[in-house]
């Protein structure tokens, strides 16, 4: 929220609207003005946008009927400042370029297998785990590139704030404190979620127009599946993030930790696990045992287990399998619903994990002082 | 009795001494002997003779046939020359040769030939006896043990012939084969393949090889090839059959000879397909079918071609269908045709199809596209402004 709100902001406001919603503070509407009196003109600032005036009402008075929330307001101006900056442009292009490379090139390599691919099970997923050419694929671009989107909507969240010397102002607003690092964190989201569902609508309209096929309903379970573990991933990169920008005082500086994390966690994370793993054992078939175990401490180990299994139906277990358990097994596929159990333990440490961290912050942030 | 055996055995050494030194010392001037004097013969051959002539004297001896059968005719030869006189020396055997030919119409039966020799000491005669003998083969005859071969058309027919020569003298037959209109016929000796002449030593054969190349479009059916070989004042002649059988033959393609298709997905397009018979007999019930990818659907227009006759082609269409899940890309779809009957043949040929999107699903591609595109449009719109 880097555009404090002030009088000078609040009469620029549609002229259409300003009639009904009121820029006023003493407007006639008692409503309003009992709403004005609690948490200020600002937060009317959303409601006053809606051009349409039976919306405007309707929200102002849920925001009226329920003050805790505040966070609904927050998180409206904050992901508006979001999708408008230059930030979420670069990120929705530079993401948008590399899936549409990743999905043409996997597109092109099932066309010229099609009657291979045409046999296989949930053919239209392949356009998003196929990767030929050595060009990732749509999943491994997005499992690579998607911290940077958290990362990106959360290092400066507060104290970016704090640094333009806004937060004291908007801690002044007739809202809970915590309302300003909810409604930040699910703006975060609201921004994330709207790239990732774009990004995988727009590579499935191009999958239909290479391919020639449309997805199956069990696809698109499972595609939104795969996006809801994607937003969860993201969203602990972005909690990670929000929490560095409370801690620390300088946005660099935030940037700079989570993108170490990032970095970490996304490309040493198996090189750190096999060194630890050598360390701790002696044995060959122990050291990959152990190897595999300490690799479940990075979200991304995690992420990547629980889309390949999400996004391909062939895929049955999400550890280490050996021989003996292969023994007679026969190839075959798994519905949605055995996928998701059998990826369950990741996705909800994923989940746990992104709650704890975001707690975290929370705390953190409630625990500060907040000095004018 | 063992004392008087040699007494009583001196006797007949003694005779037989005498008898053994008659010819030396004959009692008569002039004797004619041979050592075969009777021969067996077949009519229009010749029997010949060899003759020897003793003598005490140093003179001539005239040699002459008093007695042979009406149309024989009878010759002398000493050193190759014909000859009506020998000259005879004493302890010395003249030698002489008497050539009998036989007509060709002699009768079997018993035959004398007297021959006379005729010298100032004294005439002998020398009876020849001839036994004529049903004529068992011709003096040369053609032979083969398989004169009918059966082929396909694209078969060379080769026949192997024996020429046999049942004279006493060798002889040589000039080569020449002919075959119906369009094939190619030649007859060799088998060894050498470029001679147009066989040579036959007396009594015995040599083979010719007959080799017929029939036309590529030949009809099934039977053809007669001619064998004529010329030579020692007779030609033989011999009938050879080749019997070609209707091979069914077809070739299956495409109109165009274009080997791919395209076609939306679920949606049915049409190839057409031609099937030429270029065998030589007629296909009988000419049916396709396919072997295409999962769950495509191929259906053909006529179902059957009752007949097709050689060299002749019938068009068939061939509508396909892929399957309404097929990603889009290239498959490979085979066709193959057969025919039933004796003469069937079948032959397939692989399209290349390409699945094409359809232009609906590619409406709704793009209309998913400008969805999402709207969707980030609108967040602007309730987002942006300020």
């Amino acid at each position: 929220m880097t555009t404090p709100n002030g009088p000078e902001t609040g009469p620029e406001t549609g002229p259409e609207t300003a009639p009904e919603a009121g820029t006023d503070p003493a407007g006639t509407d008692p409503a309003r003005q009992d709403l004005v009196r609690r948490y200020g003109a600002r937060l009317l600032t959303p409601a006053r946008r809606i051009p349409d005036p039976l919306r405007s009402h309707v929200l102002s008075r849920r925001v009226a009927e329920h003050p805790g929330r505040g966070w609904r307001a927050v998180a409206g101006k904050e992901f508006a400042d979001h999708v408008t900056s230059v930030r979420f442009l670069v990120l929705f292009f530079l993401l948008g370029l590399a899936c549409i490379a990743a999905v043409m090139s996997a597109a092109g390599f099932l066309r010229d297998v099609a009657s291979e691919a045409t046999d296989t099970p949930s053919p239209f997923l392949l356009l998003y785990t196929q990767s030929p050419e050595r060009i990732p694929s749509f999943a491994e671009f997005v499992g690579f590139l998607g911290p940077l989107l958290g990362i990106a909507f959360g290092f400066d969240a507060i104290n970016q704030e704090r640094a333009d010397r806004t937060l004291p102002r908007l801690v002044s607003q007739p809202i809970h404190r915590d309302d300003i690092v909810n409604g930040k964190f699910v703006a975060g989201l609201g921004a994330i979620g709207l790239t990732l569902v774009l990004l995988v609508t727009v590579m499935a309209g191009v999958g239909i127009v290479r391919l020639g096929i449309t997805p199956s309903p069990d696809d698109v379970a499972r595609l939104f599946a795969y996006l809801v573990v994607t937003l969860l991933y993201i969203g602990l990169w972005l909690a990670f993030a929000l929490l560095c920008s409370v801690l620390l005082r300088r946005p660099a500086t935030a940037a700079l930790v989570a993108m170490a994390a990032w970095l970490v966690f996304t490309l040493f994370g198996t090189f750190l696990a096999g060194l630890a793993a050598g360390a701790l054992t002696d044995n060959q078939t122990d050291e990959v045992r152990m190897e595999h175990t300490v690799s479940q401490v990075s979200p991304s180990t995690l992420y990547d287990a629980s889309t390949a299994t999400l996004l391909n139906p062939q895929v049955r277990s999400v550890g280490l399998l050996t021989a003996e358990q292969l023994d007679r097994a026969v190839p075959g596929t798994l519905s949605l619903d055995q996928s998701l159990l059998v990826a369950w333990t990741h996705i909800t440490a994923l989940g746990a994990a992104c709650v704890v961290i975001f707690a975290l912050a929370y705390v953190a942030f409630l625990r500060q002082e907040v000095r004018a | 009795m063992r004392r008087f055996r040699p007494t009583l055995l001196l006797p007949v050494a003694m005779i037989s001494a005498a008898l053994g030194l008659a010819p030396v010392a004959p009692a008569s001037a002039a004797e004619l002997v041979t050592p075969y004097p009777s021969v067996r013969v077949e009519p229009g051959q010749d029997a010949t003779f060899d003759l020897q002539i003793f003598s005490d004297e140093r003179e001539p001896v005239e040699l002459r046939v008093t007695d042979a059968p009406d149309g024989w005719e009878t010759l002398f030869r000493g050193d190759g020359r014909e000859i009506d006189a020998v000259y005879a020396n004493p302890g010395e055997a003249a030698e002489a040769q008497l050539d009998v030919r036989l007509p060709a119409d002699a009768e079997p039966g018993r035959y004398d030939v007297t021959v006379v020799a005729d010298a100032p000491s004294g005439d002998s005669r020398l009876e020849l006896g001839l036994r004529v003998v049903e004529q068992a083969s011709g003096a040369f005859e053609f032979g083969t043990d398989f004169d009918t071969l059966r082929g396909s058309g694209t078969d060379t027919y080769r026949f192997d012939l024996t020429v046999a020569n049942n004279t006493a003298q060798e002889a040589t037959f000039s080569l020449a084969a002919s075959g119906p209109e369009g094939w190619n016929v030649t007859a060799s000796p088998s060894t050498e393949q470029q001679a147009a002449t066989v040579t036959v030593d007396a009594g015995s054969q040599s083979t010719v090889t007959v080799e017929a190349d029939p036309p590529d479009d030949v009809a099934a059916g039977s053809y007669e090839i001619g064998v004529e070989a010329q030579g020692e004042g007779t030609t033989l002649q011999s009938t050879l059959t080749a019997e070609v059988t209707g091979a069914g033959s077809m070739t299956l393609s495409t109109a165009g000879e274009r080997l791919n298709a395209s076609g939306s997905a679920g949606d049915s397009s049409s190839l057409s397909l031609v099937v030429t018979n270029d065998g030589n007999a007629p296909l009988q019930g000419v049916t396709l079918s396919s072997t295409p990818p999962t769950d495509w659907e191929v259906t053909f227009e006529p179902e059957t071609v009752e007949v097709i006759p050689p060299g002749q082609s019938a068009q068939v269409t061939a509508n396909i269908t892929p399957d309404g899940d097929a990603i889009a890309g290239d498959y490979v779809v085979t066709f193959d045709a057969s025919s039933q009957g004796e003469s069937s043949g079948n032959d397939s040929v692989e399209v290349r199809y390409t699945v094409e999107t359809s232009a609906w699903w590619g409406l709704l591609g793009v209309l998913v596209i400008v969805a999402a595109l709207a969707a980030l449009f609108w967040v602007y719109r309730r987002f942006g402004r300020r």
